[in-house]
């Protein structure tokens, strides 16, 4: 048996999750294309508003729309999140990483009694509600009617083996991942249902629509074999820290900071590996979300090196208000190459090295031929009162 | 820095003396294969004396901090190289080395003062931080001293002669140990004279003095880089530089 948790208006659900205050509202979602910004994603509830539109447009067609920009990180985010609270019932899951409309989540759930298939159902539905996340599960034997059962019914739908072209006849053809000629060609001979695509002969169906035709034949009449193609989670290094009382000093922010790069670091150096992106999340007492994305234009894992970057960051920051809780995320995670220490990279050790050998060559020679310029009184009249050379100090 | 051609399949010939070598004992018959030369030179003159081409692999350059001539030299000035800064007197190539020296990311920089004259006040004035910099008198055992520095692999040096009566050469050996050491060597020569077994050779001309436009006093001057040697950089490409006398 396979389960399809689909997660409609994917982008939407996770920006309301962030932000409630928008659950209700029409989304516009934004990106650059090229110079000009373009629509990527919307809410159904936008009514007309499709991907590639200009925001004129958009505006137009949905004045009460709320435009935001599109954020390819916190659905990526979230997808994980939603990935690893699954993963408690499987290992083979699949995403359909679409994150401009539905998102569809497929789970082999292996041999499954059908009796057992809805309480399975029931917690992956509970285990997305605690992810505050709005989903609809499907079960069946094979991807395609699964996800038709989570696409019709609100909650969760069972589709008893055997009972496949029962159930799916009388939904709409469109369901099918079909080409724009062929939706076309189904139209023109009438083919509205899948029933009614089924009910077609399968070498006539190969003739004219060719394998792929046939294959979207099959999963019409309930036979699909395709497997799960798991999800690979890329690897992550996550802290969080939550606060009863919002944090509004900045000395306190860095403290609590250093421990979390501390932790991070210490994670890291445990895998031999380094990162390339650093996610900071403070979300503030008054409610908006700060997010801050780092790409890193060479891979970190020393501690001090990301505290830096942090810093640096935190500074460029306007948070205005306490801040209730901190996230920090070490995002594409590779290994720990170990670099040629280059002679101008001056580790400290080795500065220190360099340093020490030079007052012993300086040793050696009786200090009569190194020196130090040592400023005196840079105001003396006498020039040569305001420097002085002094012998390299032992 | 030496290289060796088989001239024949049986004699291996040295082609530069600088180690003094007696030449009965170059010629030396290769009995089986070139790694057995190569293990016999080192055994009698030891191991630097015999390397590979691949362990001379080129830095990256050195920036400059001063973004044109950074942008002129393709990068900075080239690590393991002697690089000479050549021009007259007042062409302002003395305050150009302090501003470099200046501005290196080193912790700790090497000068080498040769006729001591180094100013303390005007380095101050270029910039340069004096917790950071040795300053070496080395009288009559410069070369020897500089051995040492190389052979301690301290990141930048530079050799003022200016006021010399005479340009040292550095010998060969220095060379290979600088190109081994991976330094930056900046040498300025006395006027008018010119190093040997330069790597990179660079001009300094003062085109005119930076007046202050009220009181007429010298606040700088305007000076011409020009490459006249360098690894990437086509011959005569220059850059105009101010060279302001304060830079505090």
């Amino acid at each position: 048996m396979k389960a399809c948790v689909l997660i409609c208006d994917f982008m939407a659900a996770v920006e309301r999750r962030a932000f409630p205050e928008l659950s209700g509202t029409p989304l516009v979602f934004l990106h650059f294309k090229g110079k000009q910004e373009r629509v990527f994603a919307a809410s159904r509830d936008t009514e007309g508003v499709e991907a590639g539109m200009r925001v004129g447009e958009a505006q137009a067609i949905c004045p009460e729309a709320v435009l935001l920009a599109a954020s390819l990180t916190r659905c990526a985010s979230a997808v994980r999140e939603l990935v690893e609270t699954l993963s408690i019932y499987t290992h083979q899951i699949e995403v359909d990483e679409n994150f401009r409309g539905d998102l569809r989540l497929y789970l082999d759930l292996g041999k499954l009694k059908a009796t057992d298939g809805i309480q399975l159902g029931q917690r992956i539905l509970m285990s997305c509600g605690t992810l505050r996340l709005s989903a609809s599960v499907g079960i069946a034997a094979g991807k395609f009617t699964a996800y038709v059962a989570a696409y019709h019914h609100e909650r969760l739908f069972l589709v008893r083996p055997g009972e496949e072209p029962l159930f799916l006849a009388p939904k709409p053809v469109d369901l099918l991942p079909l080409s724009r000629a062929m939706r076309h060609d189904l139209w023109q001979y009438g083919i509205e249902r899948l029933g009614q695509f089924a009910a077609l002969r399968k070498g006539t169906v190969l003739a004219q629509f060719g394998p792929e035709g046939k294959r979207l034949h099959q999963w019409a009449s309930g036979r699909d074999s395709r497997l799960i193609q798991p999800y690979n989670l890329a690897p992550l290094e996550r802290v969080t820290q939550s606060f009863e009382d919002p944090l509004a000093s900045r000395s306190l922010l860095d403290f609590c900071l250093a421990g979390m790069i501390r932790t991070l670091a210490q994670r890291l150096e445990r895998r031999a590996a380094m990162t390339e992106q650093i996610t900071l999340l403070l979300q503030l007492d008054r409610g908006p979300l700060v997010e801050k994305v780092l790409q890193l234009r060479k891979p970190l894992s020393r501690e001090e090196e990301i505290r830096r970057v942090i810093s640096r960051c935190v500074e460029q920051l306007q948070v205005d208000g306490g801040i209730i809780h901190l996230e920090l995320l070490l995002e594409l995670i590779v290994p720990e190459v170990p670099r040629q220490l280059s002679l101008f990279e001056y580790a400290e050790q080795q500065e220190r090295r360099i340093e020490d050998d030079i007052k012993q060559l300086a040793r050696r020679y009786e200090h009569q031929h190194f020196f130090q310029g040592i400023p005196g009184d840079v105001q003396h009249p006498q020039p040569e009162q305001r420097f002085r050379l002094e012998p390299l100090e032992p | 820095m030496f290289y060796c051609t088989i001239e024949q399949t049986y004699y291996i010939e040295i082609k530069e003396f600088e180690y003094g070598f007696d030449k009965a004992n170059l010629i030396l018959k290769v009995s089986t294969t070139i790694q057995d030369v190569i293990a016999e030179l080192q055994t009698r003159y030891g191991p630097q004396v015999v390397q590979r081409l691949s362990d001379f692999v080129p830095s990256a350059p050195q920036p400059t901090s001063i973004p044109d001539l950074d942008t002129l030299l393709g990068g900075g000035l080239l690590p393991g190289v002697l690089t000479v800064l050549q021009g007259g007197v007042t062409s302002g190539r003395v305050t150009l080395a302090q501003r470099i020296l200046a501005h290196s990311p080193q912790t700790i920089s090497i000068y080498i003062d040769a006729c001591s004259t180094f100013d303390l006040e005007s380095a101050t004035r270029n910039g340069v931080n004096l917790t950071r910099i040795v300053i070496v008198h080395p009288g009559e055992q410069l070369l020897e001293i500089l051995s040492g520095l190389l052979s301690l692999r301290v990141p930048f040096v530079v050799l003022d002669e200016s006021d010399a009566k005479q340009v040292t050469t550095l010998p060969a050996v220095l060379i290979t140990q600088l190109a081994q050491a991976g330094t930056v060597l900046l040498q300025l020569p006395p006027d008018r004279q010119t190093p040997l077994r330069a790597g990179a050779r660079l001009m300094v001309e003062k085109l005119e003095w930076i007046r202050c436009p009220q009181s007429r006093d010298i606040r700088g001057c305007r000076s011409r880089v020009i490459v006249f040697e360098q690894r990437g950089v086509a011959f005569g490409a220059h850059v105009t530089l101010d060279l302001m006398l304060d830079d505090r």
